[in-house]
């Protein structure tokens, strides 16, 4: 499979590189590109997720630390025309807006009290307005008061000093700096029991590969090695169960946990899933193809076939258990079906990540950042495995067609 | 198998005194048994016990049958009849399984993993350190194969002395972290606490413990003693009769999880599937009427003129004529599945089977692209459902605001301005298109998957026939059009019917898009047949018409799986 790339020859050959590689790269940011968002995501704050257009880095509102008090920044118009990035140090400022009385476009908004009156009065639209003198860029100038609005005072942080800045919300848009979220993932830990999850998933998913290994090894061995009546039979059943759909299943297995008093309790989690057709067939397929001189060779030097099976079988057999362990590690740690049957919704001692996941999805309108941070806490483990043990992995899915 | 043995003249059997006296010992553990069996009968029939009559009538056949084959294996093991040690065998390992079950449920050990859990949550930490500490012992093991490769010595002179004795301490240092993370562990473990969770689990019943225990190592002691290469020569027992004997044995555990949670079920929930049965409330049996009720379709002139407990669910086309359903909602669930088959079952493999050709076209570095598309269906269906489901949001979702990009790019160019300014699609709220939104989340998770198997496929193709397609001048899209095409029919069969099957199967997409609004919202949009049996039988209770809406699926299922089994067989007969 290692070819040194295929040969590329003429402006056709280049054309049609350039297909491939242009055709997998969209391809591959189609995939990317929700993990992206997500991890994206996980570090926002929740205001900011519900921020439009979506961005791609995390956004916080800036401050700024004015006579000792963190004050939000904004980027405010000044009256003599250009923005500044100044402090609010007052928010709900009642001010009047100013018109200039020979250019009624030019605004200007400040409190009464900082202009001079002048006494006089103009008519704008059949209304007397009072006519105040303003400085706009060390130059007096004629302006009406023309109506009352809300708004904020802001000042320069370099210098709170200076006289203030008044401008309406309208004006001003926050400041904001790129500032990753990182405790998110402390925060959705504390959520609903997800950190309990979290360990019980471990927990349950080192005993179900365990065990899945085990039986799988052992009913590998008796139907690859050992012959006995009615054993091929038996196995076509083994077969033909990895067919039946898991739905089939649902309604009895709850009635058997129910019947036992297993339900709600983690052992049901486990103790149905330590037994597995497609491991055993696995196994069973790999131990037919081990030569049996090495095996004959073991029994003459006395062994029993208990220590054939783990001195001889299974260190043989690594690239196999390893395939096994992937895909049991990934069934055990993604099932979810199961879990949402037989442990209730509000049972945070006993529940298990894709449970609580989506638990927490559900009020996703909440804190869809947290939710974020869990799914990437949920989705580190599989994907790590699957990337170390993909060589197995792939190959196996490929030649057999079964994903776990 | 083991021929070499069996050829070999066995040695004139002497016979084993030492043998013959351990077999008195299976013998008294028969007679023990034989014992149990006739105070169980003597209780049974004395009426000591306060039983119903079934419990009586089977604990008195049990009892019986009990003491009769046990009293059977001591007379034949006494005659050293190769039956006897069946007999025994069979026996041992029945009763080794039943004081199995009955310690394992004295020491609560059920309830004991629940109470193990928040240990296990609060000892975490030290997991890690332990976790840290064999990642360290592997490394530090393989940097010191490195430095000293097997066979060579310190002494030799392409090895440095220094770097292996660095090594030699990176793997102290490595065993150390695990040694101080497994001391930790067992501190923050409580140890004590789990010896007085056992404790006090055995402290409630000790007789009932201690009787289990005992059992339980008296038919281990038993079993392997009648399974020995002593016995087996004791007996004269031919090697194939060993061989099943072992070959039960090792496949009990398998064999006991696969009865008791999978052909016992299966058994029960064909059983079920013909009960009225809401799982508190006698079960009423009730024949086929569950099928009947999920199936039954009835045609009227109008919507007035259907049957009582009809309801229409559709039209006849060219008519006023309408088809009316007793149960409404499961051939809607069929009619969403049969949509979501339409549009995503083409769509992941078609776009697979293009994704397979371009990696297979075998350029640089193609096959990283394979693990890539991957990488969906391993993340867990879950998580990236909740990822979609944000990206789906109508208001801030990247969905919309991509459309509304894209629209806005478009109207840079055409006339008219055809794309709103801002487009906000309900994605998850609007019936008409929540169904879509779900194929998109399946497609996406899957095509990765379909694209692994069509490599496989395409890599089963000659290269001879790629070349001489060449030599007949054939270009990129004729050599594709007959000779990849043709090839890979099995291929392309197999995945198609195992897309259907998952489709066929589809629940935890459309239920984590949907959380926390009812099933099937928005308006059973999203009703698939899975979602309905979650519905039936654990919302609403109702297991025997849930089963027989899961046996009505399975079917369905079964048609393709049969099929895709009948092509590679005939595809296993032509090879």
């Amino acid at each position: 499979m290692a070819r040194s790339g295929r040969p590329v020859r003429g402006w056709r050959g280049q054309m049609a590189r350039l297909f491939v590689y242009f055709s997998l790269t969209v391809a591959g940011l189609v995939v990317l590109i929700p993990f992206v968002f997500a991890l994206s995501g996980s570090f926002k704050t929740a205001e900011d997720v519900f921020t439009y257009p979506p961005r791609l880095l995390p956004h916080v509102p800036a401050t700024a630390t004015v006579n000792g008090e963190e004050l939000p920044l904004f980027t405010v118009p000044l009256p003599g025309g250009g923005t500044a990035d100044l402090a609010r140090s007052e928010n709900g400022t009642s001010l009047r807006e100013f018109r200039k009385v020979d250019d009624p476009e030019f605004v200007l908004v400040a409190p009464r009290d900082q202009l001079t009156p002048a006494g006089t009065v103009v008519v704008v639209d059949g209304e007397d307005k009072e006519v105040y003198l303003a400085t706009v860029d060390g130059q007096q100038v004629q302006v009406y008061d023309n109506r009352s609005r809300i708004g904020g005072t802001y000042v320069d942080p370099a210098d709170p000093a200076a006289p203030p800045v008044f401008a309406v919300p309208a004006d001003v848009t926050p400041v904001e700096e790129t500032e990753f979220q990182t405790g998110n993932y402390s925060r959705v830990l504390g959520l609903n029991g997800f950190d309990r999850a979290l360990t019980n998933t471990v927990l349950i998913t080192i005993l179900v590969v365990g065990g899945q290994v085990l039986t799988s090894i052992l009913g590998g061995y008796a139907f690859s090695r050992l012959r006995f009546r009615g054993r091929d039979k038996l196995f076509l059943f083994y077969l033909g169960s990895i067919m039946i759909p898991f739905v089939v299943l649902i309604i009895p297995l709850y009635r058997l946990m129910v019947g036992i008093g297993w339900v709600n309790d983690l052992v049901s989690l486990v103790i149905p899933f330590v037994f597995t057709a497609y491991g055993t067939f696995l196994m069973r397929q790999f131990f037919v193809t081990i030569p049996k001189e090495l095996e004959e060779a073991a029994i003459l030097d006395g062994a029993s076939r208990w220590t054939t099976l783990w001195k001889v079988f299974v260190p043989l057999s690594i690239p196999a258990i390893a395939t096994l362990t992937t895909f049991s590690f990934l069934y055990a740690w993604n099932s979810f079906v199961w879990p949402l049957i037989v442990i209730d919704s509000g049972n945070q001692e006993n529940s298990v990540l894709a449970l609580t996941l989506a638990t927490l999805g559900g009020r996703a309108a909440d804190n869809p950042n947290l939710v974020l941070a869990g799914v990437m806490i949920a989705m580190i483990p599989p994907v790590t495995v699957f990337l170390l043990a993909q060589r197995y992995f792939v190959e196996n899915v490929a030649s057999s067609g079964i994903k776990g | 198998m083991m021929e070499a043995e069996e050829r070999r003249p066995a040695p004139p059997f002497d016979g084993d005194p030492g043998f013959a006296r351990l077999l008195r010992g299976v013998q008294a553990w028969h007679l023990f048994l034989a014992g149990i069996a006739t105070w169980v009968l003597v209780n049974v029939a004395g009426g000591f016990w306060a039983l119903g009559s079934i419990e009586r009538t089977s604990l008195g056949v049990a009892g019986a049958v009990g003491l009769g084959l046990n009293l059977l294996a001591v007379v034949l093991l006494a005659r050293r009849v190769r039956a006897g040690r069946t007999l025994s065998f069979v026996i041992s390992v029945l009763v080794a399984i039943g004081a199995f079950v009955v310690v394992f449920v004295q020491l609560q050990i059920a309830e004991g993993l629940d109470v193990f859990a928040g240990a296990f949550q609060r000892a975490f930490p030290a997991l890690i350190l332990v976790f840290v500490g064999v990642i360290w012992y592997v490394v530090a093991r393989r940097i010191h194969r490195r430095v000293l490769p097997p066979g060579a010595l310190v002494t030799d002179e392409a090895v440095s002395a220094g770097a292996v004795r660095a090594a030699q301490w990176l793997m102290w240092a490595g065993l150390a972290i695990i040694a101080v993370g497994g001391v930790w562990w067992l501190v923050l473990m409580r140890a004590d606490r789990a010896l007085q969770y056992f404790w006090d689990a055995i402290r409630s019943d000790p007789v009932a413990f201690l009787a289990g225990l005992v059992v339980l190592l008296m038919a281990g002691w038993a079993l392997r003693t009648i399974i020995s290469d002593r016995s087996a020569r004791f007996f004269e027992v031919e090697n194939a009769e060993a061989e099943a004997l072992a070959g039960w044995l090792y496949l009990s555990p398998n064999l006991l999880g696969f009865l008791a949670f999978f052909a016992g079920p299966l058994v029960f929930s064909m059983a079920i599937s013909f009960y009225d049965w809401d799982g508190v409330t006698e079960a009423v049996f009730v024949g086929v009427d569950n099928y009947v009720e999920t199936l039954s379709l009835s045609v009227a002139g109008s919507a007035a003129g259907l049957p009582a407990g009809y309801t229409e669910i559709i039209g006849v086309p060219f008519s006023d004529s309408v088809i009316g359903a007793s149960d409404p909602l499961f051939w809607k669930s069929m009619a969403n599945i049969f949509i979501l088959l339409f549009i995503a079952v083409p769509a992941a493999v078609l776009s697979a089977l293009f994704l397979a050709v371009m990696i297979n076209a075998g350029y640089r570095g193609t096959k990283t692209f394979r693990t890539v598309f991957f990488v969906p269906a391993v993340a867990g269906v879950i998580g990236v459902t909740l990822i979609w489901k944000q990206m789906f949001n109508a208001a801030v979702g990247f969905i919309n605001w991509g459309i509304t990009t894209g629209g806005q790019a478009i109207n840079t160019i055409l006339p008219g301005d055809p794309f709103p300014d801002r487009v906000e699609i309900g994605w998850l709220s609007d019936p008409s298109v929540a169904l879509l939104a779900v194929c998109i989340v399946f497609v996406w998770s899957q095509f990765g998957f379909n694209t692994v198997l069509f490599t496989a496929g395409l890599q089963g193709i000659g290269r001879d026939l790629y070349e001489a397609a060449e030599l007949d001048g054939c270009n990129a899209w004729q050599q594709f059009r007959n000779v990849t095409v043709p090839q890979l029919k099995e291929t392309t069969f197999f995945v198609t019917v195992t897309t259907v099957i998952l489709v066929l199967q589809l629940f935890d997409i459309v239920y984590a898009l949907n959380q926390p609004n009812p099933v099937g919202y928005p308006d059973n949009a999203t009703l698939t047949p899975v979602v309905y049996i979650y519905q039936l039988g654990f919302q609403q209770d109702s297991f025997g018409q849930a089963s027989a809406v899961a046996w009505v699926l399975f079917v369905i299922i079964f048609v393709f799986t049969l099929a895709q089994f009948r092509m590679q067989r005939a595809e296993a007969e032509v090879k």
